[in-house]
């Protein structure tokens, strides 16, 4: 069935209906090498040109060797994407000229004149509960990295580190049925959650997940934007695109197709070339290349391979941990997440409040600041050290959540409750550490009499006066002892 | 003239293993050759410094009783084509003038490994595309028979270079008869094996589906000793065969009692008279060696030529696109020019005219709508000449017919006219259409005519065989 | 025949086409390759009589199998870098881009 494509609303009166094509170009950072040479495909933060061979630099007479494992964790992508693999497979060269390209071809596959991709008709379900259609997944090399000084439109030269070029690329590629940018990034998400989960894939790798978008809007021309080299910019470049077409629209400027390149730095698009027409890739078989031939058996051990995944950890979500259904899709759209949850729950058994702190409080933090929970360094210990303090009645709910900022902004948790240090068991010494609190914060003793934060402030004080030793209940018992006796 | 004109290449390497003459004398010899003639003649494109010392360590080795390879001290030339690691190859364009590979193509390598000592790189067709080496950066090769005729091409330098005793032994290219035609001008023994017999890597490519790998000799037997030598499977080439090696060397029998040979019809039609002649001589020879001879018509070959030069020129477009002058190559200077211009301009200078015609026509024959109307066809006309061949091959044990359409004729009269030399391979290109071996053996010592002798996929061992026993019965 | 149905649109463009392969020519040589271009190509269209089949299968192929295992290796780089001729800091230096 097809989707009815949004309509977005606006501040003029006109409403354009809008169709969104991802192609989505994810590495298989798993693969050792690259896909067509023994190159490693380990190329980041190594010296430029340091990771490359004739074969992947294209020298004359060199030919390309197709890795096996490339193969096998493209075929597993496309099982788990509900794909139809291909029986036979064949490379098609697309050719174009580019600095980036070093053989100004890319090898790569076709889906018209009797050729085939990897796989066909699949599905990206996204956590808004839609289902996005899957055209095909092709297998193609990545193509080297130009650099510029300054922008690629001022720049007297342009700088290529071929490291990359060769690495193997897996292209997801939708039907235009994506509606709204935010569908945009939540397809890519799920993309990112799969791959993730069947080990092909570390997202923490920069770069490691980009896309090319198509744009139209009122079934005008379709612009490619191209370029889109992280999650936060798909959204960005979608909606700059979007609301610059609605712009021309609007005046009556019809809108050229073209390709546009989002320069992430100033956050716009620019007009880059004239869209080579399809019909000038001249695409055809790659003659250096045999087809490869998949066995049912083949297809059969690779689907059994195949990891639990987003989908069906949810499920298990739900009945393992009785939360709801809702949370635990909300916890698979990241294994990190997911994982964290699960580390999480074998010693903190409320797991309706673990997966409330995580699914809740914690991705909020995150979507709030624009951060990856895989670009931080939260482990199931200090999530589990803010559910302690919150269990034993130490802080408050919005002290935890307090907390969660903090170890999302710093990385870690404020030193003095970091973890449970050696206690100070003499009363004696504890209640003079009270004391000074009490002598350092007059206001807050005062306020202490009307207002329970400013207990939770002088237990604060109290837990930097002793670094942390201080039994933060016991403290608080203390504190309110010692208040009720100042009052009388 | 020396003990060299009279022994092959697998004689003098027999005769070197077994210390009866030194590799110093013998390759002495060979430069001495190439030193004399190479002013009349242009064989070569380079000549490599340390084969003398190469040479000598030969003969220490042989002194010391080690066991030496398969070409034992043997002079091979190689075609400029076919990457040499720290020797510039050049392709015979100024786009690759000062290219120098960082790498040993995997015949060389074999060659090295089998003690064969690498002279120098021989003259050809810029990247490959002619068929009579005058479309040389370098100016082409003259026919060691008459300096004022072509030598063919595009491999004219290695059969020019083993004709004229300034190689044992060459590696020449055959795209769509590269090998064949120049062994047949040449009087000479070229043979073009199945596709992917011979490994490819290092091969710097035209057209990717049609070539192999030749070996060009004065015998037969000296090209299945350089085959022998180098065929196997590769893992750097994906369209190489796991079939196993056979010793194509294996003495035949002396006659050829119960051969049924097949005379191809289309090959006979549009050839020449004294070439025609020839060849049906030939046959009565083999016959009277006992085989049997049928015409037999194979109709797909009237669409041989156009299929042959679409797919070569398609795939050429492709493969030659890699050569802008970012990464090697010829640079025509860093100017303020964008990234298309630079290109262009790069490879307006470095490309020759008729690589460029041939890059122009195979960009258009890509183009979608063109596709279906030209390469799609090709592709067709392709598989039926495959499957004619393969029809054949069920009742004929070898076909034969010439190698050219006519005698090597006079430098520069067919340059200006690229369709007239276009149809001279029309005999060679639909062996590398169906991908199966074909020899071409000079009809008789000394003529500039071959008789080509075609096998099905993997019947190197039995054109072999047939050739030496024509050729023994010849000589 | 068909040969001679060749419609005028269909001639190409070589100026286009030159573009397309990065070759600039030069006008001479433009004028030059015209004919000679259009004879190649007027011949190639004797492959309209061809019977249309579909392409068989030479049979040519790999198992997966057969492919290559991922095993690294390592090339010395610098041999390839000493190829290009304009360099900066590592990278190969190209010419500007828009």
């Amino acid at each position: 069935m097809k989707r009815q494509p949004a309509k977005m609303s606006m501040t003029e009166t006109q409403e354009y209906e809008i169709l969104i094509g991802l192609e989505i170009h994810c590495q298989l950072t798993s693969v050792p090498t690259k896909l067509f040479c023994s190159c490693s495909s380990d190329y980041r933060e190594k010296a430029p040109n340091s990771v490359i061979c004739p074969v992947c630099m294209g020298l004359p007479g060199t030919l390309p060797v197709l890795s096996r494992s490339a193969i096998e964790k493209g075929l597993m992508l496309a099982l788990a994407l509900e794909c139809t693999p291909v029986t036979r497979l064949i490379f098609y060269r697309k050719n174009y000229f580019y600095p980036d390209l070093p053989k100004n071809y890319q090898i790569t596959q076709y889906d018209k004149g009797g050729a085939s991709p990897l796989a066909y008709n699949g599905t990206i379900k996204i956590s808004d509960g839609h289902s996005i259609p899957i055209t095909r997944i092709n297998l193609e090399e990545d193509p080297g990295r130009l650099t510029y000084q300054g922008s690629i439109q001022t720049s007297p030269y342009a700088l290529v580190d071929y490291n990359r070029a060769g690495v193997v690329l897996a292209e997801v590629v939708t039907a235009p049925e994506l509606r709204t940018p935010k569908e945009a990034r939540l397809a890519l998400e799920s993309v990112q959650a799969i791959l993730e989960h069947l080990g092909s894939f570390e997202s923490t790798l920069d770069g490691s997940i980009r896309c090319d978008a198509n744009i139209s809007l009122a079934r005008g021309n379709r612009v490619e934007v191209k370029n889109i080299t992280s999650f936060k910019d798909v959204a960005r470049a979608l909606t700059f695109e979007i609301t610059r077409q609605r712009g021309l629209l609007s005046k009556g400027i019809p809108i050229k197709m073209e390709t546009r390149h989002w320069d992430e730095k100033r956050r716009i698009t620019v007009s880059l070339r004239v869209k080579e027409g399809e019909a000038e890739y001249r695409y055809f078989p790659d003659p250096d290349l045999l087809p490869i031939e998949i066995s049912k058996t083949e297809l059969s051990e690779l689907k059994a391979a195949i990891p639990e995944l987003p989908e069906s950890r949810a499920k298990r979500f739900v009945l393992d941990f009785g939360i709801n259904e809702e949370t635990a899709k909300t916890l698979v759209r990241g294994k990190g997440l997911a994982d964290l949850f699960e580390e999480s729950s074998k010693e903190f058994k409320n797991y309706d409040k673990l997966a409330h702190l995580l699914s809740a409080d914690l991705l909020g933090v995150l979507n709030r600041s624009e951060i990856d929970l895989n670009d931080t360094k939260i482990t199931p210990k200090h999530i589990l050290r803010i559910l302690k303090l919150e269990a034993d009645g130490v802080i408050s709910g919005p002290a935890a959540r307090d907390l969660v900022t903090q170890l999302v902004n710093t990385g870690d948790l404020p030193s003095h409750i970091a973890e449970e240090k050696t206690k100070i068991t003499d009363k004696k010494l504890l209640e003079a550490e009270i004391h000074k609190a009490f002598m350092n914060a007059p206001q807050a003793v005062n306020d202490a009499k009307t207002n329970e934060n400013a207990i939770n402030y002088l237990l604060g004080i109290v837990m930097g006066l002793t670094k942390g030793r201080a039994d933060p209940k016991e403290t608080l018992t203390m504190i309110k002892k010692m208040l009720e006796k100042s009052r009388q | 003239m020396s003990r060299q004109r009279k022994s092959s290449a697998f004689d003098i390497a027999s005769q070197i293993r077994h210390g009866e003459v030194s590799c110093e004398e013998h390759i002495s010899e060979i430069l001495e050759n190439i030193q004399q003639q190479e002013p009349t003649f242009h064989a070569y494109i380079r000549i490599v410094e340390d084969s003398l010392d190469a040479a000598r360590k030969i003969d220490q080795r042989v002194k010391r009783g080690e066991k030496l390879g398969k070409l034992c001290g043997l002079g091979v030339a190689i075609k400029d084509n076919i990457s040499t690691k720290g020797i510039q190859t050049t392709c015979a364009s100024r786009m690759l003038l000062d290219y120098v590979p960082p790498y040993d193509a995997t015949v060389v390598e074999r060659i090295r490994k089998e003690d064969g000592i690498i002279l120098g790189k021989t003259n050809m067709d810029e990247f490959g595309m002619g068929s009579t080496t005058e479309f040389s950066f370098f100016g082409p090769t003259k026919n060691p028979l008459d300096p004022t005729l072509v030598a063919g091409g595009s491999s004219g330098g290695s059969a020019a270079a083993v004709s004229l005793f300034e190689a044992d032994l060459a590696l020449g290219s055959d795209t769509g008869g590269s090998v064949r035609c120049p062994a047949s001008f040449c009087s000479i023994v070229g043979l073009k094996p199945t596709y992917g017999r011979v490994s490819r890597y290092g091969l710097i490519s035209y057209a990717s589906s049609l070539e192999q790998i030749g070996q060009l000799g004065r015998t037969a037997e000296d090209c299945a000793l350089l085959l022998d030598s180098i065929a196997g499977y590769d893992t750097m080439d994906s369209t190489s065969l796991r079939a196993e090696t056979k010793d194509n060397l294996s003495r035949p029998s002396n006659d050829l009692d119960g051969v049924r040979i097949g005379v191809i019809k289309e090959f006979m039609d549009g050839t020449v008279e004294p070439v025609s002649k020839a060849i049906n001589d030939a046959i009565g020879i083999m016959e009277s060696l006992g085989a049997t001879s049928q015409e037999v018509s194979l109709p797909s070959l009237r669409f041989a030529l156009s299929s042959y030069y679409i797919i070569a020129m398609s795939e050429a477009s492709s493969n030659l696109a890699r050569y802008d002058g970012l990464r090697y190559g010829h640079e025509s200077g860093f100017t303020d020019d964008d990234w298309q211009r630079f290109f262009s301009k790069n490879r307006a200078y470095g490309f020759g005219s008729e690589v460029k015609k041939r890059l122009i026509i195979g960009t258009f024959v890509l183009i979608a709508g063109y596709y279906e109307r030209f390469y799609l066809k090709a592709q067709q006309a392709r598989s039926q000449v495959r499957n004619d061949f393969i029809q054949q091959f069920k009742n004929f044990d070898v076909l034969v017919g010439p190698t050219m359409p006519l005698l090597p004729f006079r430098l520069g009269e067919k340059l200006t006219d690229p369709l007239a030399l276009y149809m001279c391979d029309i005999d060679t290109v639909p062996a590398n259409l169906a991908g199966i071996p074909s020899i071409s053996v000079p009809v008789s010592a000394g003529t500039p005519i071959g008789l080509q002798i075609l096998g099905p996929i993997l019947g190197e061992e039995k054109i072999i065989s047939v050739a030496r026993i024509y050729e023994e019965a010849t000589r | 025949m068909t040969k001679k149905n060749v419609k005028k649109d269909s001639l190409p463009n070589i100026e286009a086409l030159a573009d397309l392969a990065k070759i600039a020519l030069t006008p001479s040589e433009m004028k030059q390759f015209q004919p000679q271009i259009q004879e190649v190509l007027d011949y190639f269209e004797n492959l309209a009589d061809l019977d249309s089949g579909t392409i068989s299968d030479d049979g040519q192929s790999r198992k997966l199998d057969d492919i290559r295992d991922d095993a690294n290796s390592i090339f010395e780089s610098s041999d390839i870098m000493n190829l290009a001729k304009s360099k900066k800091d590592g990278f190969v230096k190209g010419p500007r881009i828009a």
